[in-house]
């Protein structure tokens, strides 16, 4: 009870700070008079002008005038964004008519920071910002397709194009290897994960702010160690209201290019009549009739439609502010059944009742809808991808009865051993599976000036999100590999999450110094619910009523889980004469997800910044604009575990005695009460640079991080009953630099031309495993060696093919076509890749990533194109190895086993392919150079071109803006990867892992693997032509 | 509308935040942090009372059914012996240990490990925990007989298997402790000792049968079943006189059922016969999916079946050939256990000794039978030695095996002292037939003088046309199996490996 009663309280005191604020007014006698800007004469619209200290004001119209009452002794102030504030004796005046000047200072650019914003010139840490024009124009449904290859220090791979399906986004890469590496994703101040991201309409969005240093990630403590992504969406602004439509219209498709190239029927029965010694297989001789060649991707694959209409009405007074928006995404899938529609809708609106007031109210309800036609995306075998792969071309899509066609149709006598591969289209016709989620994000903050530059701000915002599941398996009929009766599973479950926030923050200059402090008390929680149920055996095909199916069968799941994080933040910026730069952070977080030990952990930062350009010597020099030397050096932590992994427990199982139902325990975790966060030591050097008035700038980074405390499982004997028990042991490190440049080649009234480019490096490198010397993964195919990165691939290396006539005194047996290795510990025979002939063969850390942008505009036209790819990062291609492979008489990709392959001696292929023959009977391919694949590639992501529709013609129509354009998505990628999107990657699952060579139970993450994932849709071409108007 | 001063409103404002500050100041928010999970049973506080402890003993009857149900204890307990051979093309580390190949880090070998483990580790929470829970002291002490059954069961089978092992009698506190966490290996004789002794606290605090209802289901560990499981022990251990006294208070407790083919059918569970069974329901995740395991696709279909996904056949595991051989004309055993493809008995033989004909969408429905009478009497005739009453222990088995009232002497099937052979090969022999793949014949194989034991598996191995072209020459050695590699690494050398790995 004292537990509550504390909350209560805490709650109750920041609902107190929000509230009471008397609104005052006083009136006299009434004003008019004319803004205008000083230099050109221009009536001034919009402008506010208040009686300072109340809330008595008004805007100017269209031609700069106002009227308004004021008490005689009033000052008025008018204020205007980009000019500097002019106040005004009332005295026994009537008319007053100003004059505004612009004001260079707040047209520079600002940056949205934790828990404010900063002008970006003060700024001491890492923030890369990408802002709504570089997103408004991309045919894309969710902001992370949007921001890949715009900024350095970021990499987000896009695993599965399938909808719905999130992105692996780092920030300066994993630090991890058992917790997430997920950055924190604060929407409008909302401490939140990518799932909420990516439900934003990408319309809704004014800016993202990447925070990526100590610096920039303190204010956000035990969550800012992967770096913090800021999304901050458009409000209202004073002024005249506005309404803006775009209607996006396109298709997309996965062109040729992006698929992994399949044997056709022709090539198929080749390889397997040389596999099997030159004459056809029975399977084959008995089945093919000759013609029958079936492009089994063709047959799922579909061009998909794509529509999105987005309209915003927004405006405002110098009282209230608006921004109302409504955004439609139809989006077909690129595989039959497969497609996602949006439904977003956002208010976001302002209510100042004086100068030092502000209400605000934000609330973005959204709806998405998705379908999917089979049941597991990701698996081997049952995803409609990987049946489309697998299955041979001789094969008709339907037998010469109408019924689909089947990999046991090949089994001549049972005894083939083809795998049991299922129609692609029969698996999509049977199930139904439907997700319908609906998120909201919204809250209402107050805000009050209790002294001038005394600021407090209250914020309370809730999280809501619940998601409707339903899978439906309509056959009721024995089907190949699919469930012989019927299958419904239902569920639903939801998460509701809150937050009050509230800060205080003062901000004063004074002669030579200036500095603004904040210090606040957060609180967050987050609760998940689900329930779900599952039987078989519907009685009748069509109702989906759990009732009606077998009741034996019937089975009802539920589980909740919650964590609550509680923070005391501060940070002080002081700035010496606009050069000299200080910013110190410190944050204090209790999570509930640490052991009972550890609740509570404090971070924090000090950066310096020294701006060059206001030094004399630079200055004299006469070209730089601004340059600035940053230096900061912090501690972060990751919260990225599951909500109890501290607590030792028990799970309910099931247990019957004599025919009646009863239940037991089984120990599931033993729990520890010292398990803390991973925190990340992170040092950062960065330059900033632009010359010629802007026409040239760049911004160097260079980053040291090092996480300690890695959470791992440390051993124990399996006789505890357990693998291990999760602990704080272990430390790795990521270095490298981003360097990001810009460039106005050509800036002419009619005729632009910019460039941007930038680079990330990062060289990784496991520095502890708590004494552990590597840890293995996936059975030692990829494994975490200290003084290593993050995962490494190791086996014998293949230097070539065997032919006739050669010696190779390692392999005494080898046969002409099979692969010869490299004797790598020259004991004169080859082992396999848990031997000593294993070398290094790659790593899945990627080294460098890089985006490259240009525009050119001439006239009205603009031709935009974004350039994104990355190198390094090797993948051990399990797909073609394991499961894509001559031995399981599937269909192959061509890449990888046909082309080039030994045939004979006359045809003695490309020295580095087996031959079909005999190829593979060493066993020691499995896991060797010949599995190893690059993952190096460059995407052109995007090519616009754009018409902005002239003035003189829209305004005649009444509107004030606007465009057309013609956009591609995802034009090409260039690649030698062999199998589609290079990004797949398959999923740990939890499984067991293995430490030094002794197999234990995993940690039970479901981390990336480096290794490839053949149910992930490959990434689609979109074209799309797109109107954008405003009135 | 009303004028206020300004500096009044900031000046009170001030005070108020002022002194909200100073609240602030005073009330720590920390406890916000502190959120207890509700879908889950906190370890910390349960075996409150008495039904909690009930409940964690199911739990350990629970873990039981994840051993037994498996096919990696019957590869171990089974596969391992003369009675059945292991398919060469199926999973490799199966085979091994049928043939005795198997490496340190062996996985059937660490999964039993570890469930025997998981089963010992529960009933140490119920026997450590339970004696301060709140509630009816009976149901408590009955509680904690049961997983003193349960865990001299798993230890007994862990002696056998893997000799001297480490000694876990209480729960682990701190899992960061390795004082805590490692436990060096205990002799055989200790571990048979501890065994002994929770089979007597068992049988002081078990009771001979249990009424039925919520907490004393049918199918719970009885007296009976502990001092079936001691004379079993003591019978191991060569302490015979202890076996005798255990096995005659079990003597007349139970009737062996008239049709062998009944103790392994559908729904006939926990009969007559039965004296203790791990056991299974249909539906509700406590099915039992191995048993038509055995049962090759064509079969399957042949009979239909239904069968969950790739279960058929999925073991591998066939009856050896002198299995097949050891039964005599008119034993109706044969029939019960060995099928052979489409009736032919020329065909490839399967075990079809726990399949489920009647086997739906949810599973079949077949315990396993841990203990039985039939098991009692030969073990008693066994400790007995030869002679008329062992003689007529032994008959009323087989007279059973071959459809006749095992209550009347057959000449046709009655073995005496002048039938072929010695009496412990008369009463291997008979215990081979009658509890073919009920997972008894390794652990009786084991009592044998080691070159007996020795000789017929090279015998069999080596005859055996699975696995034609291999020579066979087992060491004494190899009658113990690894202890799991991870165990000896992981404790750093304290758990000892066996010899000859």
């Amino acid at each position: 009870m004292k537990n509550n009663y504390a909350k209560q309280t805490c709650f109750w005191l920041f609902c107190l700070l929000a509230s009471s604020f008397i609104e005052v007014s006083a009136q006299q006698r009434n004003i008019t008079g004319t803004v205008v800007d000083a230099d050109s004469g221009d009536p001034l619209p919009g402008v506010n002008v208040v009686v300072e200290g109340t809330s008595t004001g008004t805007i100017t119209d269209v031609n700069g005038s106002y009227s308004m009452n004021s008490p005689d002794d009033a000052t008025l102030s008018f204020s205007y964004i980009g000019y500097q504030t002019v106040t005004s004796q009332v005295g026994s005046r009537s008319v007053i008519d100003i004059q505004l000047v612009s004001d260079i200072s707040q047209l520079e650019e600002i940056v949205v920071v934790g828990y404010g914003t900063q002008a970006k010139k003060d700024v001491t840490g890492s923030i890369a910002s990408v802002g709504s024009s570089k997103i408004e124009q991309r045919p894309v449904t969710s902001i992370t397709e949007a921001i890949q290859g715009l900024v350095p220090g970021i990499n987000i791979a896009q695993r599965n194009a399938s909808p719905g399906e999130l992105s692996a986004v780092t920030i300066r890469a994993a630090g991890s290897i058992s917790a997430g590496s997920d950055p924190l994703w604060v929407i409008d101040g909302f401490p939140t994960d990518q799932r909420n991201a990516v439900a934003i309409s990408p319309l809704d969005i004014e800016s993202v702010e990447i925070l990526k240093d100590a610096s920039a990630t303190a204010i956000y403590g035990s969550r800012g160690a992967n770096g913090v992504i800021i999304i901050t969406t458009k409000s209202g602004q004073e002024g005249a209201s506005r309404i803006s439509v775009s209607v996006t219209t396109g298709v997309s498709q996965v062109p040729e290019s992006e698929r992994m190239t399949l044997l056709n029927s022709e090539e198929y029965v080749r390889y397997y009549t040389e596999q099997n010694g030159g004459t056809a297989p029975d399977w084959i001789a008995n089945n093919w009739d000759g013609q029958t060649d079936t492009d089994w991707q063709d047959a799922v694959m579909r061009t998909g439609a794509f529509q999105n209409y987005a309209i915003s009405a927004s405006g405002g007074s110098n009282k209230i502010s608006y921004l109302l928006s409504t955004n439609y995404i139809d989006q077909e899938g690129t595989i039959i059944g497969e497609g996602q529609k949006k439904y977003s809708a956002r208010l976001k609106a302002d209510y100042r009742p004086n100068s030092k007031l502000t209400f605000g109210v934000n609330l973005a309800p959204n709806i998405t809808r998705i379908q999917r036609s089979s049941p597991n995306l990701t698996t081997d075998f049952s995803s409609i991808q990987a049946q489309a792969y697998l299955l041979p071309p001789i094969l008709p899509i339907r037998r010469a009865d109408g019924t689909y066609s089947n990999a046991s149709d090949l089994s001549v006598g049972g005894g083939t051993g083809l795998l049991n591969i299922a129609n692609p289209l029969e698996t999509a016709e049977n199930y139904q599976i439907r997700s319908n989620l609906f998120r909201f994000l919204g809250g209402a903050n107050v805000s009050y000036e209790i002294l001038e530059g005394l600021t407090l701000k209250s914020v309370i915002s809730a999280n809501f999100a619940t998601n409707d599941d339903e899978t439906f398996y309509v056959s009721p009929g024995p089907r190949f590999q699919l469930p012989g009766s019927s299958e419904l599973r239902t569920g639903q479950s939801q998460s509701m999450g809150w937050l009050n926030e509230n800060t205080i923050s003062y901000k004063r200059s004074a002669g030579d110094h200036s500095f603004d402090v904040l210090a606040g008390l957060s609180f967050q929680n987050n609760r998940f619910e689900s329930t779900g149920a599952f039987v078989r055996g519907l009685q009748v095909a069509g109702p989906r009523v759990v009732s009606i199916g077998d009741s034996g069968s019937l089975q009802g799941f539920n589980s909740n889980s919650e964590n609550a994080i509680v923070s005391y933040l501060g940070r002080a910026n002081y700035s010496f004469r606009g050069k000299y730069l200080l910013t110190a952070t410190v944050r204090r977080d209790g999570s509930s997800r640490f052991g009972v030990n550890e609740l509570f952990h404090t971070f924090g930062s000090v950066a310096v910044g020294w701006r060059l350009s206001e030094e004399e010597f630079i200055q004299n020099l006469g070209f730089v604009d601004n340059a600035k030397i940053r230096a900061s050096i912090g501690t972060t932590g990751s919260n990225e575990i599951t909500d109890f992994p501290s607590r030792a427990n028990y799970i309910p199982v099931r247990q019957s005695f004599g025919g009646s139902q009863t239940f037991g325990i089984n120990t599931q975790n033993p729990g520890n009460d010292n398990l803390t966060w991973e925190t990340s030591d992170q040092l950062d050097i960065g330059f900033d640079l632009s010359i010629f008035n802007n026409k040239f700038s760049m911004t160097f980074d260079y980053f040291n991080n090092k996480t300690s405390g890695l959470i791992l499982s440390r051993n124990l004997v399996p006789s505890t009953g357990f693998g291990g028990f999760l602990t704080n042991i272990g430390s790795m490190r990521n270095k490298g630099i981003e360097l990001s440049l810009n460039a106005k080649v050509v800036d002419q009234d009619d005729f632009e031309v910019n460039i941007g480019g930038n680079i990330t490096t990062n060289d990784q490198e496991i520095l502890d495993l708590g004494g552990e010397d590597e840890i293995f993964n996936f059975f030692g195919a990829l494994r975490r060696v200290v003084g290593g990165e993050l995962q490494q691939i190791r086996g014998p290396k293949s230097i070539g093919v065997a032919r006739v006539g050669e010696s190779y005194p390692a392999q005494p047996n080898i046969k002409p076509g099979q692969l010869v290795y490299d004797d790598f510990d020259g004991n004169g025979s080859i082992g396999n890749f848990l031997s000593t002939d294993a070398q290094l063969l790659g790593d899945t850390n990627i080294d460098l990533i890089y985006g490259l942008n240009g525009a050119v505009r001439y006239k009205n036209f603009t031709l935009s194109t974004l350039l994104q790819g990355q190198s390094g990062a090797h993948v051990y291609d399990f797909w073609q190895i394991q499961i894509q492979t001559p031995f399981r008489y599937l269909n192959l990709a061509k890449e990888f086993w046909y082309d080039g392959r030994y045939v004979s001696e006359s045809e003695p292929g490309n020295g580095k392919t087996p031959g079909a023959v005999g190829g593979l009977n060493d066993g020691i391919y499995v896991v060797s150079s010949f599995g190893d694949q690059k993952t190096d590639y460059v995407r052109i992501r995007n090519v616009t071109l754009n018409y902005d529709i002239p003035a003189t013609f829209a305004t005649k129509y009444g509107i004030e803006n606007a465009r057309v354009y013609l956009a591609v998505e995802n034009l090409h990628t260039f690649s030698d990867f062999v199998g589609g999107n290079p990004e797949t990657r398959r999923l740990s699952g939890g499984g067991p892992a293995l430490i030094g060579g002794s197999q234990i139970a995993g940690v039970g993450d479901n981390r990336e693997l480096g290794l490839t994932s053949p149910g992930s849709l490959p990434l689609p071409r979109i074209w799309t032509l797109g109107i954008n108007l405003s009135f | 509308m009303k004028t206020k001063s300004y500096k009044l409103i900031e000046s009170r404002t001030m005070k108020g935040y002022t002194f909200l500050l100073m609240m602030l100041a005073v009330f720590s928010c920390d406890d916000f942090a502190e959120v207890e999970p509700e879908d889950r049973i906190d370890a910390t506080t349960f075996f409150a009372n008495d039904l909690e402890v009930v409940i964690g003993v199911n739990g350990a009857y629970a873990a039981q059914r994840g051993i037994f149900g498996d096919m990696q204890s019957f590869n171990l307990l089974e596969t391992r012996s003369d009675n059945t051979v292991q398919n060469t093309n199926e999973q490799a580390e199966r085979f091994e240990t049928d043939t005795f190949e198997e490496g340190i880090g062996n996985l059937p070998n660490l999964v039993v490990w570890g469930r025997m483990y998981n089963v010992i580790n529960l009933a140490n929470l119920v026997i450590t925990r339970g004696p301060d829970a709140q509630g009816d002291a009976n149901l408590i002490s009955r509680a904690v007989g049961e997983a003193k059954f349960l865990r001299a069961f798993s230890y007994f089978h862990m002696v056998v298997m893997w000799g001297g092992v480490p000694l876990r009698l209480e729960p682990i506190k701190d899992f960061g402790d390795e004082s805590q966490t490692i436990v060096p290996r205990s002799t055989a004789t200790q571990v048979y000792d501890q065994i002994v002794s929770d089979l007597n606290d068992a049988t002081a605090t078990l009771p001979d049968s249990y009424a039925g209802g919520l907490n004393k289901e049918k199918g719970r560990a009885t007296r009976l079943a502990a001092l079936t499981l001691l004379g079993k022990v003591q019978l191991q251990r060569g302490n015979i006189s202890e076996a005798v006294t255990a096995l005659r208070q079990v003597e007349g407790r139970y009737s062996l059922l008239a049709d062998y083919s009944n103790i392994h059918s559908s729904g006939n569970n926990n009969s007559a016969e039965s004296i203790f069974e791990i056991n299974f329901l249909p539906g509700n995740q406590t099915a039992y999916g191995l048993n038509n395991g055995f049962l090759p696709l064509s079969e399957a279909t042949r009979f239909g079946i239904v069968l969950g996904g790739g279960a058929a056949g999925e073991l591998g595991v066939r009856p050896s050939l002198d299995m097949i051989n050891i039964f005599e004309p008119g034993d109706l055993r044969l029939a019960a256990s060995i099928g052979f493809l489409n009736d032919d008995p020329n065909a490839e033989a399967y075990v079809n000794k726990f399949v489920d004909y009647t086997a739906g969408v949810n599973g079949h429905n077949m315990n396993i039978v841990a203990l039985r009478y039939a098991d009692v009497l030969l073990m008693l005739a066994e400790a007995l030695g030869e002679g008329a009453e062992s003689y007529e222990l032994i008959n009323m088995v087989r007279r059973r095996g071959f459809g006749l009232d095992s209550t009347v002497p057959d000449p046709a099937v009655d073995v005496d002292g002048t039938t072929t052979g010695t009496f412990i090969e008369k009463v291997m022999d008979e215990r081979r037939r009658e509890l073919a793949f009920e997972l008894h014949r390794w652990i009786d194989l084991l009592r044998l003088p080691q070159a007996d034991v020795l000789n017929i598996m090279n015998t069999h191995l080596n005859n055996e046309p699975e696995y034609s072209g291999d020579v066979f020459n087992l060491t004494a050695n190899n009658l113990l199996y690894p202890i799991p590699t991870s165990e000896v690494e992981s404790s750093g050398g304290v758990v000892a490996q066996n010899p000859g790995f």
